[in-house]
């Protein structure tokens, strides 16, 4: 019966200091500094295309929690993989969301109005809404992070009311009921093979 | 009595009796003529139809003619409308040119321009084709949670969040999960967000009428019939109006379609800004007619013109001028008597006779005068002398010449095909009858109308002839070089020259319905020739139709079976598949609450947003796509400061007003549709038996056989692809007919028939010759203008352009004949005088070839201002082959004689044999001396 309360004790302790260092900065400040940085790479004159690529390729790795986003993507059937797999399957997963998103950043984002408006907490979780304003275009885009020990880090984006880690989840779904886990795998290792 | 004396004695006696009897003959003559007139006028009869000219394939005629019987005769004139950016004002003309003709049921009794769209009604959805009803599924089922969501909260601004979560979750989709998808994630179709971004901008800024923008969705078709049921080429660029005009021959159908066209001309004026004209296979043919037939009076009367012309410089005789066109007037009403009487009928190919008879045999009487002419001397007055002379000496060239000309048409006489046949028939008899008038009439007619007294002081005959330019011939090997270069180049340009088989290259390409049937083909792919074929009965209609169907030279097939609905079972099934979706969802006919327009705009922003990246990306040959969405983004730009309640305050209005329109709109679409396939899935299904008479009557015959129509995928009025077409509808059906057959084997066998011809009519001058002059190598000379011309014609071709083709190739045997002709007037001569043989090219025979080419050239080379194409290269061809002919003979051929006179002579002096039974004597003769010379 100690050890429970033990291992409850500790838990809590960690989760206090998370807290903690996340209420360094909020998830709004946390957010804006993300922007700010992606929009300088964006908008910087002696930059190329190319060059551009890895810097905003860099910012995503930092910011995205993607062990949790690898999990929450396939539902129940992470549950069933061997240590092998869940690791095989987290650095495809990686690989391939910070392609698309550094792809997503590169098309949308560049010298933007950025409006940022709620923030909101829900169990520790926060949600940061915003939306990116130009002349006769709008488009509202939220953040969705959980505190590290190193502060905020995010696990989804939600473009225009379509979340990104719930479109991966539908989609992983779909082909692992209508192939299998392991077409899935494969196609995710030719894609990672042809984006290298 | 020698030979020579007795042709001197024979001469002089016709010419003497001239003194006495020239007023008669000519009397004779002209009585002759005018009874010629008379009897042509009377019995002979145009035939314009061009199955008449292919006797050789009676089976085809026959076939030709039964189907012809059981289905044809109809809509022989097509009015093509240029649809504009809508088909109303098409359909608006159809209804008023219908309107208009029906007043004419004796002129026009079929018009065939639209089926009642309320037969075909009950089972619409059924006649989609399948995979456009797969689409509309498809369409229906994707956008089943759009409908769904529309219809549980109707507003726009509903519509366009809907609208906009579908493109947010394409984009998020497409960009991280798409190397999932099987093939690559396509860009939501925004054809119905466009129609309604145009109709909202529309409403917002005060203009009507509303259209509705579920077109975009739903078939068109299906809710407005009022303009259903009229005949559209496939891209709907073309609406077509079908005219049978009144039965009969060339003459009426030019009539009525003249008569057709005043009435599109009137009927036009009333719908502004449409482009209409008439083709069909009627019409071609009747301006082809019409074409050739103003072209070949043109031909005749350039010809006569330029060479009385020509006649007059030349003869500088007004006298002489008279005299020879009297000669071919009458000649040439003989003719067309001996025409009538042994062959009854001109054809379509035969009635261009005229020009090219009196191309040639103007050559005679010109060869003659010039003779005479020389004979005279200074003092330029005949005497009876002089003109026995002249008639004497010119005699044998004229008349072998004459022959040769007739060899060379004589062959075309025995061509298998008919039009040929009589067109070689009637010149050979025509060339006949110029011969024999020339060599009647011409004396005649100068004793008639110069007197020509009896020379008091003998005339010595032949008189001194003067050199050609006095041209000195020091270096004939240098000429005869460059004759044989020329000749060499020639055999070059044949691999190079083509035969241009394609019929619309001859005709007036200005001509109305070229232009039309050209818009046709280029534009729509549409040709209104089509292959015919009968079936027995349906399943074998159904069989042969499919089997059409994947050939790749067919473009589509009609049958009865294109007016009923094919697979409707199959078809039942996917309506069925809808039927869950369709009952469903119900649309009320008003929105739920007004939107607000700021919240409107708010999601146009939104889409805008994406919209505006998602083209920036899109790759290049997605150009359609990539238009579509910068009419979204354009349509959104415009519509957003709209929406702004303070700068426009009526817009909460129009908006309202929009959104009203919208829904009454899609709630009517949508029962319309659920209607119809509640219809298609209960009707019974439709048969034969329920289409219009219209239809029946053109595709199934009163035996009950079925016709099936068969288009071609390429332009049939080139060789190659009418070849394959033709090929791959025999493959099917060895008795299929139709214009594209017809067309094939009249192109086959009128090329076969000229070259068999024309190859058969070389061997025979080449033999003719050989027996005439008795040597071998004297028939080789008398070639060599025609062989050296034909190569300098055939490189001049080559530079120019210039291909044969079916107009032109009719002129060759005019080259020909004039190639031959100038090679035995001028060896003759040569032969036959000493002083012409010290001299190698006496002017005056110079002067009447150069005349004869001349006429030939000035009369034929002004045919060059004709707009229609065959006719040109006629006169292109006519000119560059006289020319050539002419330079050949009048340098060429005289080098070949100088060289040939510095050689030994071992030759007879020319010794003309005019009569078979004399020249059989003589080679039997011949015989007999070798044979005793052979028994010493």
């Amino acid at each position: 019966m100690k050890r429970p309360l033990w291992i409850i004790s500790l838990s809590w302790a960690v989760l206090t200091l998370l807290a903690g260092a996340a209420a360094a900065e909020t998830p709004t400040a946390y957010v804006r500094g993300i922007l700010d940085q992606a929009m300088k790479i964006q908008t910087d004159p002696s930059l190329t295309d190319s060059s551009r690529r890895p810097l905003i390729h860099k910012i995503i790795e930092k910011n995205f929690d993607f062990p949790l986003m690898a999990k929450d993507s396939l539902g129940t059937a992470y549950g069933r993989l061997g240590a092998g797999d869940r690791q095989k399957f987290t650095g495809y997963f990686s690989y391939l969301f910070q392609s698309s998103y550094t792809r997503l950043v590169l098309d949308f984002l560049k010298r933007e109005n950025v409006q940022y408006h709620r923030e909101t907490r829900d169990n520790r979780k926060a949600r940061v809404e915003t939306t990116i304003v130009r002349p006769n275009e709008s488009i509202p885009v939220t953040y969705l992070m959980h505190p590290t020990l190193q502060g905020w880090i995010l696990y989804d984006v939600i473009v225009d009311g379509v979340s990104i880690l719930n479109n991966y989840k539908t989609e992983f779904a779909r082909v692992i009921r209508t192939n299998s886990f392991a077409f899935l795998m494969e196609r995710m290792r030719t894609q990672v093979e042809s984006l290298k | 009595m020698p030979q020579e004396d007795k042709l001197k004695q024979c001469c002089t006696r016709f010419i003497r009796g001239l003194k006495i009897g020239s007023w008669p003959l000519i009397a004779g003559a002209i009585l002759l003529a005018a009874l010629a007139v008379y009897y042509t006028y009377a019995n002979l009869t145009v035939s314009t139809n061009r199955n008449d000219l292919i006797a050789s394939n009676k089976g085809l005629l026959k076939l030709s003619n039964k189907m012809e019987k059981a289905f044809g005769g109809r809509d022989g004139l097509v009015v093509v409308v240029e649809n504009g950016k809508d088909k109303h004002h098409a359909v608006q003309f159809a209804d008023a040119l219908a309107e208009e003709l029906r007043r004419h049921p004796d002129r026009f009794p079929d018009l065939f321009y639209r089926l009642d769209p309320e037969v075909f009604k009950p089972s619409a959805l059924l006649y989609l084709e399948h995979q456009d009803l797969v689409k509309l599924k498809d369409n229906l089922l994707g956008q089943q949670n759009l409908l769904q969501g529309l219809a549980a909260d109707p507003r726009i601004t509903t519509f366009y969040q809907l609208v906009n979560g579908q493109i947010a979750q394409a984009m998020i989709g497409h960009l991280f999960t798409g190397f999932l998808e099987e093939k690559t994630a396509e860009v939501p179709d925004v054809s119905l967000l466009n129609a309604t971004l145009k109709q909202l901008h529309h409403s917002l800024t005060g203009q009507e009428p509303f259209v509705s923008p579920f077109n975009a969705f739903f078939p068109k078709e299906l809710s407005d019939l009022s303009e259903e049921g009229y005949f559209f080429t496939e891209d709907d660029k073309f609406l077509l109006f079908l005219v049978t005009p009144k039965r009969g021959g060339y003459a009426t159908v030019s009539r009525e379609l003249e008569f057709l066209r005043q009435v599109v001309h009137r009927v036009k004026a009333g719908v502004p800004g449409l482009k209409v004209g008439v083709t069909g296979p009627d019409a071609l043919e009747a301006d082809e007619m019409h074409s050739s037939l103003k072209d070949i009076t043109l031909a005749t009367w350039l010809s006569l013109a330029g060479q009385m012309g020509l006649l007059i410089l030349f003869l500088r005789s007004l006298r002489r001028t008279f005299a020879e066109t009297m000669v071919l007037l009458i000649g040439l009403c003989w003719t067309f008597g001996m025409i009538t009487l042994l062959v009854g009928h001109l054809n379509i190919l035969s009635m261009i006779f005229a020009p090219l008879m009196l191309g040639l045999s103007i050559d005679y009487g010109i060869h003659w005068f010039c003779r005479l002419e020389e004979e005279e001397g200074n003092r330029r007055r005949c005497s009876l002398e002089t003109l026995s002379c002249a008639y004497r000496q010119t005699l044998p060239g004229i008349v072998y010449a004459g022959l040769a000309a007739m060899v060379s048409f004589l062959p075309l006489a025995f061509v298998g095909f008919k039009g040929l046949a009589e067109l070689g028939l009637i010149l050979t008899l025509g060339i006949f009858i110029m011969l024999v008038a020339t060599l009647l009439l011409a004396p005649g007619l100068v004793v008639a109308s110069e007197k020509c007294p009896s020379d008091p002081q003998p005339h010595s005959c032949p008189a001194e002839p003067h050199p050609f330019l006095h041209l000195s011939w020091k270096r004939p090997g240098v000429v005869v070089a460059v004759g044989a270069f020329v000749t060499l180049l020639g055999a070059v340009s044949l691999w190079q020259v083509q035969f241009d088989l394609n019929p619309l290259h001859l005709q007036n390409q200005e001509t109305e319905s070229v232009v039309w049937e050209n818009n046709l083909l280029k534009q729509s792919k549409y040709s209104t020739s089509y292959g015919a074929l009968a079936t027995a009965s349906l399943s074998e209609l159904r069989s042969r139709s499919e089997a059409l169907k994947q050939l790749p030279t067919v473009s589509h097939v009609e049958s009865i079976l294109s007016f009923l609905p094919s697979q409707p079972e199959k078809k039942r099934l996917i309506l069925q598949e809808l039927g869950p979706v369709l009952t469903s969802i119900r649309f009320p006919e008003t929105p739920s609450a007004p939107s607000d327009p700021r919240e409107t705009a708010e999601v146009l922003k939104r889409i805008n947003f994406k919209m505006a990246e998602v083209a920036k990306n899109l790759e290049k040959e997605k150009a359609a796509t990539q238009e579509q969405i910068e009419e979204t983004h354009r349509l959104i730009n415009q519509i957003i400061p709209l929406l702004d309640p303070r700068a426009h305050p009526q817009t909460q209005a129009r908006l309202a007003g929009f959104e009203r329109q919208f829904f009454s709109d899609l709630n009517d679409k949508w029962n319309l549709f659920l209607g119809y396939q509640e219809s298609a899935l209960d009707s019974p299904p439709m048969t034969l038996s329920d289409l219009p008479q219209a239809v029946r009557e053109r595709f199934v015959s009163p035996a009950g056989t079925f016709l099936l129509r068969v288009f071609p995928s390429q332009d049939i009025w080139n060789f190659e692809p009418l070849k394959r077409f033709v090929d791959s509808l025999w493959s099917i059906d060895a008795e299929a007919v139709g214009d594209p057959v017809l067309l094939y084997v009249f192109t086959l066998g009128f090329r076969n028939s000229i070259l068999w011809a024309a190859g058969l009519a070389l061997l025979a001058i080449a033999a003719m010759l050989v027996i005439l002059f008795r040597s071998l190598k004297m028939a080789m000379l008398a070639l060599i203008p025609l062989v050296v011309g034909t190569g300098l014609t055939l490189s001049m071709m080559w530079l120019l352009g210039l291909p044969f083709n079916q107009a032109n190739v009719l002129f060759l045997p005019l080259i020909l004949g004039e190639g031959v002709e100038f090679g035995i007037i001028i060896l003759a001569r040569w032969q036959l005088e000493a002083s012409a043989r010290a001299i190698t090219l006496p002017a005056s025979t110079a002067k009447g070839v150069a005349l004869a080419a001349l006429t030939t050239t000035l009369g034929f080379g002004s045919l060059m201002v004709s707009g229609h194409r065959g006719t040109f290269s006629l006169g292109l061809l006519a000119t560059v082959g006289s020319l050539s002919v002419l330079l050949a003979s009048l340098s060429i051929l005289p080098a070949f004689l100088r060289l040939m006179d510095r050689e030994p002579r071992r030759l007879p002096f020319f010794n003309p044999i005019l009569l078979p039974g004399r020249w059989l004597r003589n080679m039997r003769r011949k015989k007999t001396d070798e044979k005793t010379a052979l028994d010493h």
